[in-house]
């Protein structure tokens, strides 16, 4: 682990994160891997070991619940389908299924997350460690867009 | 005129980074009238570009580029043809509408998703047009307040033809569902819904109409639901948010034959097949003055939804005037086991039924004591009921008791129909379902020259007392 900053570190990471998910073509690349170059300046992610903690958000009949949750980093999050419906769960930055498929194929980081609808059936579950800290908007695809509809939010400081 | 567009669809996103990053708008704009269109000279997809006026495809090829190019106020016009698209909506207070309902025709290609669908996009219209052949949905509103579908014709799609759910404030008139597994019309996760659909006809579905935890001002009226495997279907149920289904006026409805071996269903259909108004867990519930026949099991039956893996226990009485956007901020308790969702407190008044052969009139539970859910039913015109003489046993105004009569006579032993369902007439792939030809419906006038008006979040007012028990027809 590469020692910085802390709080300058997540100011960054946190920064790195909102402009992907906001960006205007935000169709087809994931988050940044953590290590990546920028404009010249090295930046590192700090990734924490797990804390042990485990909180389940459940993917309801068409949202998530609860939709809005801050957590510490290192917590194991475990989506649960308690629906009738497949779900898919997307990052804000992935437009469908095929793209979060090419995404995990590719970004072995921590950051890349994400379940895929043929995945995520009613009774299926699907956990991913966030030991990165950040914010962390996603949605599902077929019931929602970003920020509409089906769609969650997931702090994690 | 046909057009075939295939190698133009796609779903195109343009649009939702805003949604994502911008502020609340979809749950504050409030619905605003468009004034751009010119009303006097009919808008021409050959014409000169009107003012607020988009059309297709003259000015755009698709409807998607229409859409995303639009403002909030603009009209679509989208001339006769078959466009292969699934139209993502997320700018709102437009209007879409399709020049003539039986020939403007989004058609998924059993590959697309939904024909047109609306997310947080408040006040958008759909009008006078069909979509069929989507694995999703024909049109689908989510996470709106004010919405508006007239004139639709849904065909042959892959869960519902018509599906609104967590979205408030709407009307849905005049429009047709027909071949899906789910629901020919849904309106779900809703309270209070304010939201009307009146002139709807929806068979050869699983269900005619299918509303989970929906209701508060949910009035289904002047409706036609038959031949699907069941035709009013409200329930309740964890697996959606706010629970329970409440509060939902059905009045003034024809609902016949939904007996329907042959159509595509869901495992809840297959369930509820042979009823004709079920009334699956909710409460509070008005359902009067409609006309209902022909059905193997009951007519108007108010049974328990037994929920399997739930996600929550049943809230307390004290939590049915909770809001909607309230509960969801609940935290859930896991229960120990199923939950059995009674029905309470309903009304049953002033139905005409005939020809339904376990009961006309029925209420059940599995283990409560029915004089304690207090479902009243009165001024029926019946012959069978379950248990006997239900209208004695269970009156309107009157606290109910185990003394007012024998319930356990003639009582209806819902259990029986976990077993019916392994030996119901097994689902059809909505892709091959035997349907009867698409009916040719009625367009909406003046199509061409009426000014586009975007969906109020009021719906309007309706007079519940003068509706009449419908006349019968074949």
């Amino acid at each position: 682990m590469v020692t910085v900053k802390n709080s300058l570190f997540s100011a960054v990471l946190i920064s790195t994160i909102a402009l992907t998910a906001c960006g205007p073509d935000a169709v087809s690349s994931g988050a940044k891997p953590p290590s990546e170059v920028e404009a010249g300046v090295t930046t590192t992610v700090m990734t924490v070991p797990p804390n042990g903690e485990v909180i389940t958000i459940q993917s309801l009949d068409n949202s998530f619940r609860p939709f809005d949750f801050e957590i510490a980093a290192g917590t194991e999050v475990i989506f649960d389908n308690r629906g009738r419906n497949d779900h898919n769960i997307l990052p804000d930055t992935v437009k469908d299924d095929a793209g979060l498929i090419a995404l995990l194929a590719t970004d072995t980081s921590p950051t890349a997350w994400g379940v895929a609808s043929p995945d995520f059936v009613p009774g299926d579950t699907y956990s991913h460690l966030f030991n990165v800290p950040g914010v962390y908007n996603y949605y599902c695809s077929i019931h929602g867009a970003p920020g509409a509809g089906m769609y969650g939010t997931l702090t994690v400081s | 005129m046909k057009r075939s567009m295939s190698a133009l669809f796609g779903v195109v996103l343009v649009g939702t980074g805003l949604v994502a990053c911008g502020g609340d708008d979809a749950a504050t704009t409030p619905a605003v009238a468009s004034t751009d269109v010119a009303s006097s000279e009919a808008p021409s997809t050959d014409a000169p570009a009107v003012d607020g006026v988009l059309n297709v495809p003259a000015d755009y090829v698709t409807i998607q580029e229409a859409v995303d190019a639009a403002v909030e106020g603009d009209l679509i016009l989208i001339a006769p043809g078959t466009y292969n698209e699934a139209v993502q909506v997320s700018t709102s207070n437009i209007i879409i509408r399709g020049l003539d309902r039986n020939t403007v025709i989004l058609d998924g290609n059993f590959e697309l998703d939904n024909g047109i669908r609306v997310v947080g996009a408040n006040g958008v219209a759909l009008e006078n047009m069909t979509a069929m052949n989507y694995t999703k949905n024909g049109f689908f509103w989510t996470g709106v307040n004010g919405f508006r579908g007239d004139y639709l014709t849904a065909w042959r799609n892959g869960d519902y033809g018509v599906y609104v759910f967590d979205s408030v404030g709407g009307v849905i008139d005049h429009s047709y569902g027909a071949g899906s597994p789910d629901a020919g019309v849904y309106v779900g996760q809703c309270y209070p819904c304010d939201t009307l659909i009146t002139n709807f006809t929806a068979e050869f579905n699983g269900l005619g109409y299918s509303g989970t935890n929906s209701g508060g001002n949910m009035v289904i009226v002047n409706s036609i639901f038959r031949n699907n495997r069941a035709g009013i279907v409200p329930n309740s149920g964890s697996y959606e948010l706010c629970y329970p289904e409440r509060k939902s006026t059905i009045i003034g409805n024809l609902v016949y034959n939904n007996n329907q071996p042959d159509s595509p269903a869901i495992d809840v259909a297959l369930l509820a097949m042979g009823n004709g108004i079920l009334n699956a867990g909710g409460v509070q519930n008005i359902i009067e003055r409609n006309r209902v026949w022909n059905h193997n099991k009951t007519g108007i039956g108010l049974v328990p939804f037994l929920e399997e893996d739930a996600s929550d226990v049943i809230p307390d009485k004290s939590a049915w005037g909770m809001t909607c956007e309230e509960s969801k901020n609940l935290m859930p308790v896991q229960p120990d086991g199923p939950l059995l969702w009674d029905s309470q407190e309903n009304t049953v008044r002033g139905n005409v039924l005939e020809d339904n052969r376990r009961a006309d009139i029925a209420v059940a539970s599995a283990g409560t004591d029915l004089w304690t859910l207090s479902n009243c039913f009165e001024g029926n015109t019946f012959t069978t009921s379950a248990p006997l003489d239900l209208e004695k046993l269970a009156p309107c105004g009157t606290p109910l008791s185990k003394d007012t009569g024998d319930w356990a006579a003639g009582d209806l032993n819902v259990i029986t129909w976990l077993v019916d369902v392994e030996t119901a007439p097994p689902s059809v792939d909505w892709k091959t379902a035997n349907l009867p030809a698409m009916p040719v419906l009625d367009s909406m006038p003046d199509a061409a020259t009426a000014p586009g008006v975007s969906a109020s979040a009021t719906p309007p007012a309706i007079d519940l007392d003068a509706i009449t028990v419908p006349d019968k027809i074949d």
